[in-house]
Order: structure tokens, then sequence, then C-alpha cells
């Protein structure tokens, strides 16, 4: 049973990540106006249209465009397998490459943010579930609730002023102030990073707060929570034996969707913060309207959100001996 | 019927009854014409009373024809999403079978593409009007009400009345609508709700980057150029926070109204 | 061994009408007790209040005195050592009465590991003993299966188990047939009859489990205690109008449905009036002021002005 909803999940996932691709392909293709158009930028259109007509066909050549729809298809998935992904026409550089690179920076804030928020929201929403109406539960809700109502640029704007340009505590903007080497350089990423990881902390641990204080304070009334209290068990022990394995499958789902979703899930902070990773890539390519750049983009994102959704079920199967075939997200 | 609310509830009401008002009211409330442009990087003054902004149009008037695009667009996108949304875990949840694996592989594909970025791009490539901005906000944001949708049709699927209708030879589309529909009211006023908040979040975000409606004003777009024209680095309070506060203030009003749709919790015996 | 005096339970402040009013019971050593009533009638609150269970919004007055200590001035660390090693509670079958991500073996040796502080190996080894005194079949087994695979009987007479494991003198169980068919009940029933050491307080709407199980029976209708006699007596002879009318629906009298229903206190009018004045064949004017718990002597108890002075 467990090896069929295993076998069965991952041809799913193949399956999206396939349609994904497909539907990067066909995006550009119908988009309006000319594909070369979106591939090399508008104005640089314009200006070869005018003056160099046969560039514009050279490049549609080498980028496919010339061939059949069906043809292009299908080098298009050809290429897409062998992880070619070609050259931005704007940067004159790999796609591959400088994706792979921003991809990193924008990791390295959002892994160690990920892991403090799904820790701090997961034991400050517990604690508040478990005493609905307690000390902390009227203190830390609704701080919570205003900081998810306020769209992360601003929040990170709201960061900046206050602690960049105000108090001077930390830099401006970028990842490192260069020039330095070995531990002193470490050190100097640390003091860039400070500022957007708080911003992501704050935002991040506002949600998995809300999610897991929900979680908690409805499995309080189920009747086993009744049964374990029955048996003599101190609070904090129903708490640990009891409810934190029930509130985990849920919550577990919640947080490796949001490690799925964390390539793009900073980008609004990494603008802010002019950090050089996937977001301000993405921003900056659509700026450029630099499309080869976007759909690699996109496809790395999304390869990583199913990635983390199938983690997610073989977790929650790991953990709910319940999970039958096909019931991977009921609960 | 608002009586019993919980206080939030009413607070949620109270906002949002406020921002409407503001937002319908703007010809009649704002003091100055927010394309008018003057005298630029005014203070706070008695005729300006948040000051001007860089090319010396009324801040306090932007604002508030701002509310006007962030509730329409707020409004619309979550009608959208919330139909669709319900349209279709309705119908993977109840017909089952193909209908429910055709359609659930389109939800996973939505939920797999980032939002964000996917609505940047759509917002850049098409022109920003007010209608591609609100379509590239639902193209995937409906796959998260799909989905809780769907499950709790798969359990009502289940329960004896439903059961009853069925062996007395109901359509299935009767019993969707009659039967169906009305025990989803709860959560899809929830989803409704939040879904206004989001979408407003994320067209704050959208013109924050310069891809708001064109020749709108917006908040997102006054914060967006009191970054980019210099407001922070000089420190003009008066011109980056109350857009911040505005966006925030209407999201919580919608968040708090989604309280509303919670049962009361069932005593038990 | 278990004397409740007077125990009222109200949810919300003092006017809030109660869902258990005035409730006063012994159970002795050994003893097996049902308390019968219809759903909603308070009699589950009752086992909850005992146990200190009741979530903080319920006030609870009255006296529990567990040979000769109170258990309402014992604060929560006292209590833990008293549920589970003392009174051992035991939840419905057809609910979701056991932890659905742990196995029953662990669950039922859980006592074991509290109060004895066993480790999980040895209290699971202990619970395999434990369930062999009930025969299912299996055991080692069964204490490696997941609550869910087992059927609402079996997962009755695991939670049984479960209550006696530790080996608590007092039992309380709530609805232990609600939603069983006849087959299981008797299982149930047949468990129950295995333990004769244990006191047991059976909370049941089921009139002839509780035949079945007790050797004494109160009733309670609408919170309120209205009859207490031997079992004997009782299925011989009910006194209140309510007993007679439920034990004339039993299939074996001719099951005779009392059709009046109406609800008991939300009447104005009949603010203060006995509860079961609108429902009862034999309504006087005297009942429009609620009788008291009349004691007619040989344990019998009964609720009503025909019996009174």
């Amino acid at each position: 049973m467990k090896k069929h909803f295993l076998a069965g999940r991952i041809a799913e996932s193949v399956l999206i990540v396939f349609c994904i691709v497909t539907l990067n392909f066909f995006l550009i293709r119908f988009m309006p106006g000319d594909p070369v158009m979106h591939i090399i930028g508008e104005e640089e259109y314009y200006n070869l249209e005018v003056y160099a007509p046969q560039v514009i066909e050279e490049i549609r050549a080498e980028y496919d465009l010339d061939k059949s729809l069906g043809e292009q298809y299908l080098t298009y998935l050809g290429k897409t397998a062998r992880l070619d992904f070609g050259n931005s026409y704007r940067t004159k550089t790999p796609v591959l490459e400088t994706v792979l690179f921003r991809m990193q920076w924008t990791l390295c804030l959002a892994i160690p943010a990920t892991v403090l928020a799904a820790l701090l929201g997961g034991i400050l929403g517990m604690k508040a579930g478990w005493k609905p109406g307690g000390r902390l539960d009227l203190t830390a809700s609704p701080i919570f609730l205003v900081i998810s109502t306020i769209p992360t640029n601003c929040l990170a704007i709201l960061f900046l002023i206050g602690f960049a340009f105000k108090a001077g505590w930390f830099p401006i903007a970028g990842i490192t102030s260069g020039g330095l080497s070995g531990f002193a350089k470490v050190l100097d990423i640390l003091h860039h990073m400070a500022l957007p990881m708080m911003v992501l902390v704050l935002y991040k641990t506002a949600s998995n707060y809300m999610l897991m204080k929900s979680t908690v304070s409805l499995l309080r009334e189920e009747e086993y929570v009744a049964t374990a209290v029955s048996k003599g068990l101190s609070q904090g022990k129903v708490l640990s034996r009891h409810v934190l394995k029930n509130a985990l499958c849920p919550y577990l789902t919640s947080v490796c969707m949001q490690f799925g979703g964390m390539l793009a899930g900073s980008m609004m902070t990494e603008i802010v913060f002019s950090w050089k990773g996937m977001g301000t890539l993405i921003y900056n390519s659509v700026n450029t309207k630099d499309f080869p750049m976007l759909q690699t983009c996109f496809l790395f994102i999304s390869i990583c959100v199913v990635a983390f959704n199938l983690i997610a079920d073989l977790l929650y199967m790991a953990v709910d001996p319940r999970v039958k075939e096909g019931m991977g997200h009921a609960a | 019927m608002l009586r019993n609310q919980p206080f939030a509830v009413k607070l949620g009401v109270g906002i949002l009854a406020v921002v409407l008002a503001v937002g319908i009211l703007a010809p009649v409330l704002a003091p100055h014409d927010p394309y008018q442009m003057g005298i630029p990087y005014l203070r706070p003054c008695a005729d300006h009373l948040l000051g001007t902004n860089d090319v010396g149009q009324d801040i306090l008037s932007e604002l508030i024809y701002g509310a006007r695009v962030s509730l329409i667009i707020g409004v619309v996108s979550a009608l959208v999403v919330t139909i669709v949304g319900t349209a279709v875990g309705m119908l993977a949840g109840y017909l089952g079978g193909w209908w429910d694996r055709v359609l659930m592989e389109i939800t996973a594909v939505a939920q797999a593409i980032p939002s964000l970025p996917v609505t940047i791009v759509l917002v850049a490539f098409l022109s920003a009007s007010l209608w591609n901005i609100i379509i590239a906000i639902c193209i995937t944001a409906w796959s998260g009400t799909a989905r809780i949708i769907r499950s709790r049709v798969l359990q009502l699927r289940e329960l004896p009345f439903i059961k009853i209708e069925q062996t007395m030879g109901a359509s299935r589309w009767y019993i969707m609508v009659r039967h169906i529909l009305p025990n989803l009211w709860d959560i899809v006023f929830i989803r409704g709700v939040l879904s206004v908040g989001s979408a407003m979040l994320t067209e704050a975000s959208l013109s924050f980057l310069g891809l708001g409606v064109i020749g709108q004003k917006s908040w997102g777009g006054i914060l967006h150029y009191a970054f980019f024209r210099n407001g922070i680095i000089n420190g003009y309070w008066w011109w980056y926070l109350p857009p911040i506060f505005c966006i925030s203030l209407s999201v919580l009003g919608f968040m708090l109204l989604s309280y509303g749709g919670q049962r009361p919790p069932e005593r038990r015996n | 061994m278990l004397e409740l005096q007077n125990i009222t339970v109200r949810f919300g402040g003092p006017g809030a009408s109660p869902a258990v009013d005035d409730v006063s019971l012994t159970l002795g050593e050994g003893e097996k007790v049902a308390i019968i009533g219809e759903t909603g009638s308070g009699k589950s609150v009752l086992l909850l209040a005992v146990l200190q269970m009741l979530p903080p919004v319920a006030t609870v007055t009255g006296k529990a005195l567990l040979e000769g200590t109170d258990l309402f001035s014992l604060p929560q660390r006292e209590m833990n050592k008293i549920r589970g090693a003392r009174i051992a509670y035991v939840p419905q079958g057809s609910g979701n009465g056991m932890n659905p991500l742990l196995r029953v073996g662990y669950q039922v040796g859980e006592p074991l590991m509290i109060h004895q502080g066993l480790s999980p190996k040895a209290a699971i080894r202990k619970a395999v003993e434990v369930l062999r005194r009930f025969d299912f079949g299996e055991e080692e087994k069964l204490a490696r299966q997941y609550p869910h695979t087992l059927s609402g009987g079996m997962r009755q007479r695991a939670m049984i188990a479960m209550g006696v494991a530790q080996g608590a003198p007092i039992l309380f169980a709530d609805e232990p047939t609600k939603g069983l068919d006849s087959r299981r009940i008797a299982m149930v029933a047949e468990a129950f009859h295995r333990l004769e050491e244990q006191a047991i307080l059976c909370v049941t709407h089921d009139l002839r489990f509780a035949r079945e199980i007790a050797q004494r029976v109160a009733v309670i209708y609408a919170s309120q205690q209205v009859e207490q006699a031997g079992r004997e007596e009782f299925f011989r002879e009910p006194l209140h109008p309510y007993s007679q009318a439920m034990l004339s629906a039993l299939p074996e009298n001719g099951l005779r449905a009392d059709l009046g229903f109406a609800p008991p206190r939300e009447d104005q009018e009949l603010a203060g009036a006995c509860h079961y004045y609108r429902r009862c064949p034999w309504k006087c004017e005297r009942c429009r002021v609620n009788p008291p718990l009349f004691d007619l002597g040989g344990g019998r108890k009964v609720r009503c002005w025909k019996y009174g002075a």
C-alpha cells in the first residue's frame, strides 16, 4: 500500500514538473508580439528591425524560433533535460550559471530564516494554542496578526529606516562591503544578512505561529487529549507526548511547502535590501525583459516546490499511520 | 447579525466601512487634485497636511484616491479567486474520478508556480491595466481555496443527508448547488475575505515595483516613489509611513472580518 | 470509598443554569453503579468534574471525597497522582479516545510509565499481559496496531484494559456502549464482568447494559438526580415517572415511547417547577415547586412529590 502510494506521488510530481516545463515553453510563444522581441527586448528589437533585420533572423535561428512549434517543443524538451538553458541575450552569459550563483545567495538567506521561523513559530504557537487566553496568547497573537497585515516590502522598508538609516547598526544594502577575505568576510556577510534575515524570520514566524496555534487549540479539544490527562500525565507531558506529534503533521507539511517556495518567497525583501539573490534576479530580468533567464528561474523554483511537497507527503506518511492511497492531502 | 459577533469582527467591519467610505467619497474628501503638480518635497503644512511628493502632488489626496484602486483590485480578485476556487474544489471533490484527477493536477501545477514572480512577469509583459493586474493576481491564487474546498466536500459527500438525496435520484448538479454549497459557506466566506487581504498585499507589492495600474494612484505606488525618489534617505516619514499604514489597516480589517465566519465552538458534554 | 456530595457544575457565571445540579452519590469498594440519563443530561460532565478535567469556564461546587480527602481541594499536581492511579477514566470507544498516532500497546501501558516509572518497553510488555486478561487473541499483534485499525468494540475493550492497567481501584466509564451493536455490547459487558475488584461508575443511556453490569442505578434527568435504587428494585418497580417512561420503552416492556417532549427549563412560567413537569402524567399543583430528593430508606431515593410527605 505504502509503496504504491509512494510510486504514485513520485509519478505525479514528475508530471507536474513536465506540465510546468511545457507551460514555460508556451508562455513566451503566446505572449503578444514576436517571441524574438521578448528574448532581446523591445528597444533592441526595434533598433535591429530598422538597421539590421538579418540579425533578428539570426537570433530567431539561434533560439530555434524559425522551426515549427512541434519541432521547437521537442528540441526545447531535449535541452531542458540536458540542463542546457542557453545564453542570456542580455548578459551574454550562460543562464544556468547565473541562476545557480544567485540561488546560492538566496538559499544562504532563506534556509536559516525558514528553519529559525519554523522553530520559533512552532514553539510559541504551541504554547499559545495550549492555553488560549493565556498571557502568551494575549500578547503574541495581536503582534503577529499586525505583522502579517504589513506587506513584506513595507516591513523591510521600516527595518531599513529604523536600524540602518536611523540607528546605523546595519549596512543599508548589498551582500558584502568587498575587499575582505576569510573570517572577516564571513562576519561582514553576516552583518549584511542580519536585517533581511530578521524581516524574513518575523514574517514567517507570524504565519507559522498562527497555523500552530490554531492546530493546537483544535487538538486540545480531542478526546484522546482528555484520555491522556485522565491517565495522570502532567500538562507538559500531555503536550509533548500526545499533542506535539499530532500537531506536527500539518505543521511539517506547511513548513515543507514554505521551503519549496523560499526561492521566490524572499523576493520583496531582497529587492529592498539589494540582496543579489533570485528575487532581484527575477526583478532585474523583468525590467530588462530577459525571458530565457526568467524561464529558468521559474523552472528551478517550481521544481523546488514540487520536490518539497513530495517530501512533505513522505513525512506525513512516516508520521501518520492513517495515510492511505490518495489521502496525502486530505488532512 | 453583527451584534452577536465578537469585538474583533465589529472592529474589522468598522475599519472597512471607513476605508470604503473614503474610497467612494474620494473626490469630496480630497483637499487637492492628486494629479495636479506643484512645489515638490513640501513638509506637512496647513495646506498640504501630509506634504507633497517629488513632483509636488498632495500626498493626502493621493492616499485618499489610492483607496479606490487597492479596494477594487482586492475585492474583484478575491471574487474571481473564490468563485474559481470553490467551483474547482466542488467539482473535483464531488464528481471524483477523472474530474478530480485532472482538476487536482491543474491545481498542483498552479501551486508549484511561484505566484508573485509570475504575477510580476505577466503584468510586465502584458500592459499594466486594471484587468490585466487582476488576471495576473488570480492566475495562481485560486489553488489554495480549491484544495480546502475539495477536502471539505470529500467529507460532506459521505454524510447521510447527501446519501439520501442520491438515493432519491436527485441530479448531481442539484445536490451540489442545493446541498453541498450551503454547507461550504463558512469556509468560502473566510477564504474569500482573506483573499481580499492577500490580493491587496500583492497589488501593493506590484505597484511598489512600479508595475501598478498606469495613471492611477495607489498606496503601493506612493511607496514606490517614496522609496525610489529619495523619500527614505531624506527621512520624509510623512511620505512613506501613511501608505504602509493604510495598506496594513485595510488588510487588518479583512483579517478581522474573517473571524466572523468561524463557527462558535461547540460545547462538549 | 468515593463520596460525591452536592456536586453542581456551571458553565459560565453563577447565573448560568447548571449542567449538573446538586448531585450526591456514593461508590463503595468494588461496587458497580450506573448513572442513567439521556444524552445531554449532564452525566458525562459529572465524571469529568470529579476528575477536574473540565475547561476553566466551568465552576464546580460541592465535595468529592476519596477516602476522606476532598479532591476539589487538591492542586493539579496532586490530582495527576490520583488520575490514572486511583481513579481511571475510560472514554467512549466509538470516539477518538485513543491517540491515532500511537500504538495500542503504548497507550495501554502508558499509565504504568507514569505511575510506576516503567520504561516504555517494560510497560508495553505489561500492557500485553493486561490485554490478555480480556481474551483478545493475538495480544502481541494488537499491541503493535494503531487504533484506527480496531473496530469500535475492540477499541472500547482496549480502553477498559487501559483503565485497569495500573490497577486503579475506581473506574469511570463514559458511555461504553455508544455506537456499538448488540453483540459488541455483550463483549463490553463481559469485559466489565471480569473487573471484580474495581469499583465502577458507569455513565450510560443503555438500560439493558446498566442492568447487566450495575448493582445500583442512579437516574439523571435534566441535570438533576431523580432516582437512586438497587438494580433489582429499580427494574422491578421504578418509582419516578421518568424512570417508568424509560423502562416502558424497552422492547420487553412493549416499546412504548413517551412522546411528550418539552425542553425542561426554557419556560419562564415554569421556573422553579419540577424539571419533569411538562412531560409528567401525574403532575399536580404541588409540582410547580421542584421536589427535593426524598430518601425512602434502603438506598432508595426519588425526586417526586408523590413519594414525599
